[in-house]
């Protein structure tokens, strides 16, 4: 699983927002050729954390910070932490101050 | 660069660009153009959303409504919110603060016409005589053609912070003025309509004339005037003989776009282009404009400058172009608009129209170029072909002292190498 921290400053200028986003669709249509990409969604900004006993407290969140906050997320196939580190050369935010967290998701066998 | 991201790039060429700039308008006309801040809010955030949403899910089938349907949403929000319709938009208030007719009333902002209609305002309001010129063409890019700060600063090879203020600047004399975005009428629809042609005159030979690093943003200049005066062309409030004059004219001298400079970006002069790879649906298009400027007949200097570009288009080579219609056709020029540029291109027309002598004479009268590098590379130019050398390197060394652009400094120093 890769989740996406930060990206591209909502600043940024048409032109580049839709530079931006022709990479993100290369990006995933390389990784689904290859049979990688299974799938992925985008997450709105906000959000709400729920703490305490029996989800008493109720804040905005989890994270406020640009460059915490997660974006969105991929599951994709990948042999090991290797195999899926090397998936992540074409993420397109690296200049934008992105960063992408790998993890493998636990697979039960019954 | 992955070849598919090259075919999404073009199968919605520039769209958040003028997406952006037909929704900031549409959303200026409604909610008045005091809110222009909160218009530019909602396009830049209907765009973000578009941005993370596309990415991941792919581009849906009609972009420019989707992208619609987000924006009208986070306006009807702004507007159950501010709760403020009179001072909002006065015109509309009334429908817009029933919850029967807002949606509807917003939905219609985002016709095709009344988009078009929004843009034309825009473009009016922009241009408003109260705001000074580099302020006009500053905001006209920023609002119209979706350009950022730093783009436009690249484009007009200065720094953010000067194009900041200039926006700056321009959005107060539109708080202070109380700008509204409303067409003139009768007399005063003429005199603006000139300022807004002035200012795409002014954009398209800001991507026209000089280099710079990053020529594509100068070409996105010279394609944007071209957009925006189309639009004034088939509105029939403003498609005066004059608007489809300028459009020709950038026709004719954008078919010429990819012969001006060699693989390595050297300047290659009119004399010695590839008239193979002038453009020729462009050529078309200039002529068919032309014709259509003809009537009703009034004469402006767009006319005429498209005239002149014609001859140049027309014309198989260099030698055979007419170049006595062409001196003639400047000195008409001339005598509607007496500046000293004009009268440069006049004397380099009659070089060839009539002799080098004359042509000499002509440069040698002029005042008011002491500063301009063209003046002395064209003075140059004629010293050299009358042979006499060291005046000629003299005067490509004056010119050389004065440009900045690389480019021209090249094409100067091989030139002085010849004399």
């Amino acid at each position: 699983m890769f989740i996406f921290h930060g990206g591209m400053a909502p600043t940024s200028s048409p032109e580049q927002m839709q530079a931006n986003m022709g990479k993100w669709m290369a990006w995933i249509e390389k990784l689904s050729k290859d049979n990688r990409y299974v799938s992925g969604e985008p997450l709105l900004p906000g959000g709400k954390l729920v703490t305490g006993t029996n989800g008493k407290s109720v804040t905005d969140g989890p994270y406020t910070e640009g460059k915490e906050l997660v974006g969105g997320f991929f599951i994709v196939n990948a042999n090991d932490y290797a195999d899926a580190v090397s998936l992540t050369k074409d993420y397109p935010d690296y200049d934008h101050g992105g960063t992408i967290q790998v993890r493998q998701i636990m697979k039960m066998d019954m | 660069m992955p070849d598919q991201s090259s075919n999404i790039t073009q199968l919605i060429d520039h769209l958040f660009r003028h997406e952006s700039g037909k929704m900031v308008s549409a959303l200026s006309k409604l909610l008045g153009l005091q809110n222009l801040e909160t218009a530019n809010d909602i396009v830049q955030d209907s765009l973000l959303q578009a941005m993370n949403t596309w990415s991941f899910k792919g581009i849906p089938d009609n972009p420019s409504a989707w992208l619609y349907r987000v924006a009208k949403n986070r306006a009807i929000d702004f507007l159950r919110r501010e709760k403020k319709f009179r001072e909002i938009s006065p015109q509309y208030s009334y429908l817009l603060q029933s919850e029967y007719t807002l949606t509807s009333t917003v939905n219609n902002f985002f016709l095709e016409n009344d988009i078009q209609d929004s843009q034309l305002r825009m473009m009016f309001a922009c241009c408003h005589p109260s705001i000074t010129e580099e302020s006009q063409l500053a905001l006209t890019l920023k609002t119209l053609c979706g350009l950022s700060i730093s783009e436009i600063a690249k484009a007009f090879l200065t720094n953010d912070d000067t194009i900041a203020k200039r926006i700056y600047r321009a959005k107060e004399k539109i708080k202070a003025e109380k700008i509204e975005m409303d067409v003139p009428v009768d007399k005063e629809m003429i005199a603006r309509l000139d300022i807004v042609l002035k200012s795409l005159y002014l954009l398209f030979n800001e991507g026209y004339n000089s280099s710079n690093p990053d020529q594509l943003i100068r070409e996105d200049l010279c394609e944007e005037a071209m957009r925006l005066c189309y639009l004034l062309t088939e509105n029939k409030i403003t498609s005066y003989p004059r608007v489809k004059a300028l459009l020709s004219l950038m026709c004719f001298q954008a078919s010429r776009l990819d012969t001006r400079l060699d693989d390595k970006g050297n300047i290659i002069l009119l004399k010695h282009q590839d008239r193979k790879k002038w453009s020729r649906p462009l050529i078309q298009k200039g002529f068919d404009y032309l014709d259509e400027a003809a009537e009703p007949f009034e004469i402006s200097t767009y006319n005429i400058e498209a005239a002149i570009a014609s001859l140049h288009a027309a014309s198989a080579s260099f030698e055979q172009t007419d170049w006595k219609s062409i001196y003639h056709l400047y000195e008409m020029l001339y005598q509607l608009q007496p500046s000293p540029i004009i009268a440069m291109n006049k004397a380099i027309a009659s070089a060839y129209a009539i002799n080098k002598q004359n042509a000499l004479t002509e440069l040698q009268k002029i005042k008011g170029l002491e500063n301009h590098h063209l003046y002395y590379a064209s003075l140059g130019e004629i010293y050299f072909d009358l042979e006499n050398k060291p005046e000629a390197k003299k005067f490509f060394k004056k010119a050389l002292e004065l440009t900045s652009s690389t480019y021209e400094q090249q094409l100067l120093i091989s030139k002085i190498g010849l004399c």
